[in-house]
């Protein structure tokens, strides 16, 4: 069974195309190849999910609690991200087939559809919550709400015009790279070295916060770096670029960079927005407004809260692209017959393109919408990433533990035992935030 | 073929099987439907009455 599924997928894989990237990084180790390897679906997964939402989750985090424990919880999470992604990327490789597809084909048309469901649900209220960074973002610069949803709108539909994955992926790559400004952001901000060394030796000060505020951060940071659309999302994209066994080395420097570069960038936003736990801010005054941007500006002066909004913009123009594309993959791999690549044009792929272009289009038409729940969507978003990412993690630790596709390339102890610790940590936190929400609706104040 | 063409051209991969369950995936699955039923049902509920703020 190994050897004949094995064999049939590698057999076909072998006429993968666009591979001359790959084959040029290995062989002729050329400097623009080896980046073009470097930067792939990893870097993008994970600087995309240092979206709009997750650095408004690191600033809410510094914020209310200053420099302490969620400093270095916040670097567990990426580890944990690079755990879960590095599994995503193996499996493109080795089998050849997106995250949809595979459930699909593996676990029924139920597992396959209620994943798809699951996922462009979650990416609907993902993609409003970018839209609202890109309009908070470009609100500080006085840009109308409108002007903002025309600018992401266009931004999505020009990434893949032109029908090629390689063009796509260097935009958004080099869109992502500016994610680091808020690390310039941090640097205004000027944490104190001491409180910085002391919280990630010590995880602390543990937050004075009450179970409910406390979790509610907790799920809020783990569903900012660890959710369902970057597993999708790299094991297509991965498939997409044309990955095989061969790329596994590149592709786990690839996740590993990716996590590297967005941990740096997602606690950078923590240190940035500590200052405002330091002069006592209320954030409530400023939930309306530009935010983070407008409350800072009097501590850590103009240049540094314009990069602050600057970041947000960056942060939710690149997880528009690829969480878009996440659930362009996701109905692709799931619709039988249809095209679903970017090397694809318009016309071979329609459905795909319309799900990728339709989805930012509807999220952008419902931050429009007059009186509609924007601040409710906003807070939830990672919250309900979290609630699902169980599902997803079910399915791809199953599947990477299955021999009959992955031969060799199977999950080995470590891996097992990394996994399903995040698995149970990351169903742990969600159910335990929705038994306190479900308590306190009912009336029953036990924190 | 063209470069572009070349480019374009996707081989189409044969379906997979099912995948047989072992005892533990059976047990992760049914996991599943229990975690996505609860979750859904308190969602559902705490929705009715007023999401925490």
């Amino acid at each position: 069974m190994t050897q004949s599924l094995g064999g049939v997928i590698e057999g076909s894989f072998a006429g993968q195309v666009d591979r001359r990237r790959g084959f040029a990084g290995r062989n002729r180790r050329r400097l623009a190849a080896m980046i073009g390897l470097l930067v792939g679906p990893g870097v993008l997964a994970m600087l995309g999910e240092n979206d709009g939402p997750s650095m408004l989750s690191y600033a809410t985090s510094g914020a209310s609690y200053g420099v302490g424990f969620f400093l270095p919880f916040i670097l567990v999470t990426f580890a944990a991200a690079y755990v879960v992604q590095e599994m995503a990327m193996r499996l493109a490789a080795v089998t050849g087939r997106g995250y949809g597809e595979l459930v699909f084909q593996r676990f029924g048309r139920f597992w396959g559809w209620t994943s798809a469901a699951d996922l462009v649900v979650t990416n609907l209220v993902t993609l409003v919550t970018e839209v609202i960074a890109i309009r908070l973002g470009m609100g500080f610069f006085g840009v109308p709400a409108w002007g903002a949803v025309v600018c992401a709108g266009v931004l999505v539909a020009a990434a893949s015009w032109g029908g090629r994955y390689a063009r796509w992926e260097r935009l958004a790559a080099g869109l992502a790279l500016f994610n680091l400004v808020f690390v310039g952001v941090a640097v205004f901000a000027r944490p104190s070295p001491g409180a910085v060394v002391h919280a990630m030796a010590t995880w602390g000060p543990l937050p004075k916060a009450g179970a409910a505020a406390f979790l509610m951060i907790v799920v809020s940071n783990i569903g900012a770096t660890v959710t369902p659309w970057m597993l999708f999302f790299q094991q297509s994209a991965s498939v997409d670029k044309g990955m095989t066994v061969r790329d596994l080395p590149q592709g786990r420097r690839n996740t590993a960079a990716g996590a590297v570069l967005a941990a740096i960038a997602g606690c950078a936003a923590f240190l940035a927005a500590a200052p405002l736990f330091a002069h006592h801010v209320d954030m409530s005054r400023y939930l309306d407004g530009a935010g983070f941007a407008q409350a800072l500006r009097p501590i850590i002066g103009a240049p540094g809260a314009s990069l602050f909004a600057l970041g947000l913009i960056e942060a939710g123009a690149v997880a528009m692209l690829t969480i878009s594309a996440s659930s362009a993959y996701a109905v692709g791999e799931v619709v039988k017959g249809v095209g679903r690549s970017f090397d694809a044009s318009l016309t071979e792929a329609p459905l795909f393109h319309a799900t990728n272009i339709g989805m930012a289009l509807l999220a952008g038409l419902i931050v429009l919408i007059p009186g509609a729940p924007l601040l409710a969507i906003s807070i939830n978003a990672n919250l309900l990433a979290t609630l699902l990412m169980p599902a997803a993690l079910v399915f791809l630790l199953i599947m990477s533990n299955d021999r009959a596709i992955m031969g060799e390339h199977a999950n080995g102890r470590v891996r097992n035992v990394l996994g399903v610790s995040i698995a149970v940590l990351v169903a742990v936190a969600g159910a335990a935030y929705a038994v306190v929400g479900f308590l306190g609706a009912i009336g029953f104040k036990a924190f | 073929m063209s470069q572009a063409a070349d480019l374009r051209a996707r081989p189409t991969l044969p379906p997979l099987p099912p995948m047989p369950l072992g005892r533990t995936a059976r047990a992760a699955l049914l996991g599943l439907r229990l975690f996505l039923l609860l979750i859904t049902a308190m969602a559902v509920f705490t929705f009715l009455h007023g999401a925490p703020r």
